[in-house]
């Protein structure tokens, strides 16, 4: 009889950790209760890494009750990272960061597990700053000049990468102008920038850390991707050249699909004021000299479908293009 | 510049800084120890922690990680059959067949002496060469790295112990395994099946990991359920098995500068980083031998070559770095953030606006040197205790390291599978008795050799010409066709047999 009252008792017991733990769950005011993975779709120590690096030492406790763990799942240009985050469970403990051209150019030429539907945008914390850049003694001093050359000579740039938004750009340039240049793809921003330098290729065309040698001088720099930058004001862009190029690739952070729209507002909040500090904008946009930019949840959105409906105008001429 | 050297000096001599030099050191050994756990993740870590830190400070505590974890790699290396680090692999070449003689104390010793040498010639170049060795890097195009590692590449010839046809089975293995992923040039899948896991390519350290530790695990299990058991490595009875006087460390110098002259070199160039630079550096040491049939089975020069290119290139790569902007090693990526949250923007205006800072820096990397060595000895006595385990105990908990370390590299259950994939295969090549090496050196060089020369034709529009223009090509061209002559003409000497043919047939053999 004892035995069956303590049984009665542990059950009781139990029902009310099981019940509290789901009134918890659903009691979106307490959110979050645990510390949020946020998968990050580059290595560790790339520009999207120490970003969120900062960004984390800055946000946790100070504006959200708990903390994030940076989780790096590098590889496939950002896709890998991209499919975990839009397969996880969307009670708001997952989120991942993205870039432009794994959110918007992948699924456009390989099969890959997600497309821009399976996610949920939350914000835009950084723009990565992109240029197309020359050698400091080439005799081009903008970028129509260059086109003018390119009309008569061969003309060879390198990239990141095959498909890249590095690429992109070129060939959304090259379609405009009715140009070709000879593509030659390299596997990472310094190998791109170390060819240029070594006299290989004429023009290069990468985001990332460009920034030092321009500023040193060692390359010079005719246009600037997206929408400038503060610290390359002299250098125009692409608008003010008078091309219309989608250029812009920016880091976002987005939850899987069916994000509560309470978690969103709560993150986009909390993160607007990370943004708004002003260690922010000094450790991350004057000292690591990356872009920072802020988008929220409906902008990015806007900005992922433009992006995909330009890409998709270019990518259709190629053979890579899948529906 | 010898004011700054003086003032650099005075930023240098802080409590501060030793103390970070002595931590970072520490930290490094251990991931660079620890499989799978590169200097690159430590590094990564690491820098958000030094953004409130002098910038001295903060750069010579990451320069301390990224130096101790070059390092460490070969401790693993030799005790376990299990690289700690890419750059190791060639080290495990010679290491463990030596701990399996007996010699492990020796072999460790000679890691360390070798890597603290490559590290202060490494150093010492940074601090006297650096405006020539920037304007080399800037030779250095696709071209002359096609040439460089193709010429890295006959070293598996030379590597295929017995049978030359196992060998050249063993490496068409090694292209085959690093031609997965996406095509570099074009962007297509090559050989994925759909898994998206496959799209960057097989990963370097679990595979790695699970060809050499995991298939020596499943050897060793296999002794001991037949009733073979040994203990794990045997201690040889010979005192001089378990040490290496400085009289006989000496002896190598050639070889250790030649091979710290590699890693130099290969240190400026970006992307191609310290498992390349080791394994050139053995090649050359392999051909310059007395003894080269040793290479492999447990020779010494082999760790003295791998581990002195492999510490060479951690200061070698900071040439472009600072001079350019452009890190010659993913370790030296992380850097370049480090450097810009401290306000050392890289350039030619470095070493004139930051003088002081830099001299400071450099002195802090020759302090490496000594911490390095001191910090060294105290990790082999302890790693030497490995060896005091029973081989029952001891694999089960470095199949366990092996599993966090693959697990680690990407956070990825898809590299768990490529460790064991690679595990069973290296079991089944060892089975077959087919050289494991040949496998692991295409692996690693075949995907840049590809690169390199997809990039150089692009360049060159189709045309082979463009290696006989270049310069530098050149002299690689002849220098490879030197040896060629060499090996042709020294083995005629040794082996006169009776026609032609049977010669050519010889040749071929070797």
């Amino acid at each position: 009889m004892k035995l069956k009252i303590f049984n009665f008792i542990m059950f009781i017991v139990v029902v009310i950790f099981v019940c509290s733990y789901n009134i918890v769950f659903a009691d979106y005011e307490n959110y979050p209760e645990k510390p949020i993975e946020c998968i990050i779709s580059f290595s560790s120590g790339g520009s999207s890494d120490l970003t969120m690096r900062v960004f984390n030492s800055l946000l946790f406790p100070e504006y959200l009750s708990q903390p994030l763990v940076l989780i790096n799942k590098p590889g496939a240009g950002g896709s890998l990272g991209l499919s975990e985050t839009a397969r996880a469970k969307p009670d708001g403990y997952t989120i991942g960061t993205a870039a432009t051209s794994g959110l918007t150019i992948i699924p456009l030429i390989r099969e890959v597990p997600y497309s821009i539907e399976d996610l949920t945008p939350i914000c835009v914390l950084m723009e990565f700053i992109g240029n197309i850049t020359v050698a400091k003694d080439a005799p081009w001093n903008s970028l129509d000049e260059l086109i003018e050359y390119s009309r008569e000579n061969t003309v060879k740039y390198s990239t990141t990468g095959a498909w890249t938004l590095d690429d992109l750009v070129i060939k959304q340039l090259n379609k405009i102008t009715g140009t070709e240049w000879v593509h030659v793809p390299f596997t990472g921003s310094p190998e791109a920038v170390h060819a240029l330098m070594s006299g290989v290729v004429d023009v290069s065309c990468t985001y990332g850390s460009q920034l030092p040698y321009i500023k040193s001088g060692e390359i010079k720099a005719l246009a600037i991707c997206g929408n400038g930058h503060p610290l390359l004001p002299d250098v125009p862009t692409f608008e003010e050249y008078g091309y219309d190029i989608q250029s812009s690739s920016v880091m976002g952070i987005l939850g899987p699909k069916d994000l509560p729209q309470h978690i969103v507002d709560k993150l986009e909040k909390a993160f607007y004021n990370v943004y708004h500090n002003t260690d922010y904008q000094v450790l991350v946009g004057e000292k690591l000299g990356y872009g920072v930019t802020w988008m929220g949840s409906e902008e990015y959105n806007r900005l992922n479908k433009e992006t995909i409906k330009k890409m998709s105008e270019i990518l259709k001429e190629y053979d890579e293009y899948i529906e | 510049m010898l004011k700054d050297i003086i003032l650099g000096f005075h930023i240098f001599l802080s409590i501060n800084n030793i103390i970070a030099i002595i931590i970072g050191m520490i930290i490094g050994i251990i991931v660079g120890a620890l499989p799978g756990l590169g200097p690159s993740i430590a590094l990564a870590i690491m820098i958000p922690m030094t953004f409130t830190m002098q910038p001295a400070t903060a750069i010579l505590l990451l320069c301390a990680v990224y130096v101790g974890g070059s390092y460490g790699g070969s401790i693993s290396s030799i005790l376990i059959n299990t690289p700690g680090t890419a750059g190791a692999a060639a080290t495990a070449l010679d290491g463990y067949p030596l701990a399996k003689q007996g010699k492990a104390q020796k072999a460790l010793l000679m890691a360390l002496y070798a890597s603290t040498t490559g590290h202060f010639i490494g150093t010492l170049s940074l601090l006297l060469l650096f405006p020539y060795l920037s304007m080399l890097a800037l030779k250095f195009a696709p071209p002359e790295i096609t040439l460089l590692v193709f010429l890295a590449l006959t070293i598996i010839a030379s590597l295929s112990g017995k049978s030359i046809i196992k060998g050249l089975i063993a490496a068409t293995l090694g292209m085959l395994f690093s031609s997965i992923g996406l095509d570099p040039i074009i962007g297509v899948r090559r050989f994925t099946f759909g898994i998206l896991g496959l799209d960057s390519g097989l990963e370097l350290v679990p595979s790695v990991i699970g060809i050499f530790a995991l298939s020596e695990i499943f050897i060793q299990a296999e002794n001991i359920l037949v009733g073979h058991a040994q203990p794990a490595l045997p201690q040889s009875n010979n005192l001089n098995d378990q040490k290496l006087p400085i009289r006989e460390f000496f002896e190598h110098r050639i070889n250790i500068i030649r091979s710290s002259l590699v890693g130099i070199f290969i240190g400026i160039l970006p992307g191609i980083g310290g498992s390349t630079a080791a394994f050139f550096a053995y090649a050359q040491a392999k051909k310059a031998s007395k003894n080269p049939k040793t290479f492999g089975e447990g020779n010494i020069e082999g760790i003295c070559a791998a581990e002195a290119a492999n510490n060479a290139v951690v200061s070698s790569a900071l040439v472009p770095l600072f001079s350019l902007g452009i890190p010659g090693s993913l370790a030296a990526a992380l850097l370049l953030g480090a450097l810009l949250i401290h306000g050392l923007i890289p350039g030619p205006q470095l070493f004139k606006e930051q003088g002081p800072q830099m001299y400071a820096i450099i002195i802090g990397l020759f302090a490496c040197t000594i911490s390095l060595y001191l910090i060294g000895l105290g990790a082999i006595k302890i790693g030497y205790l490995v060896t005091r385990i029973k081989a029952s105990i001891l694999f089960p908990i470095v199949l366990i390291l092996c599993v966090v370390g693959a697990f680690a590299t990407k956070n990825s259950m898809f590299d768990l599978k490529v460790m064991f994939f690679f595990g069973i295969l290296g079991y089944l090549l060892r089975k077959y008795e087919f050289p494991l090496s040949p496998l692991v050196i295409a692996f690693i060089l075949c995907n840049k050799f590809e690169v390199a020369l997809r990039q150089t034709l692009i360049i060159s529009e189709g045309s082979v010409n463009i290696f006989f223009k270049r310069p530098l090509c050149l002299t690689f061209i002849i220098i490879g066709v030197f040896f060629l002559i060499g090996i042709i003409m020294r083995i005629s000497k040794q082996r006169s047999g009776p026609n032609l043919l049977a010669k050519i047939k010889k040749i071929k053999i070797y």
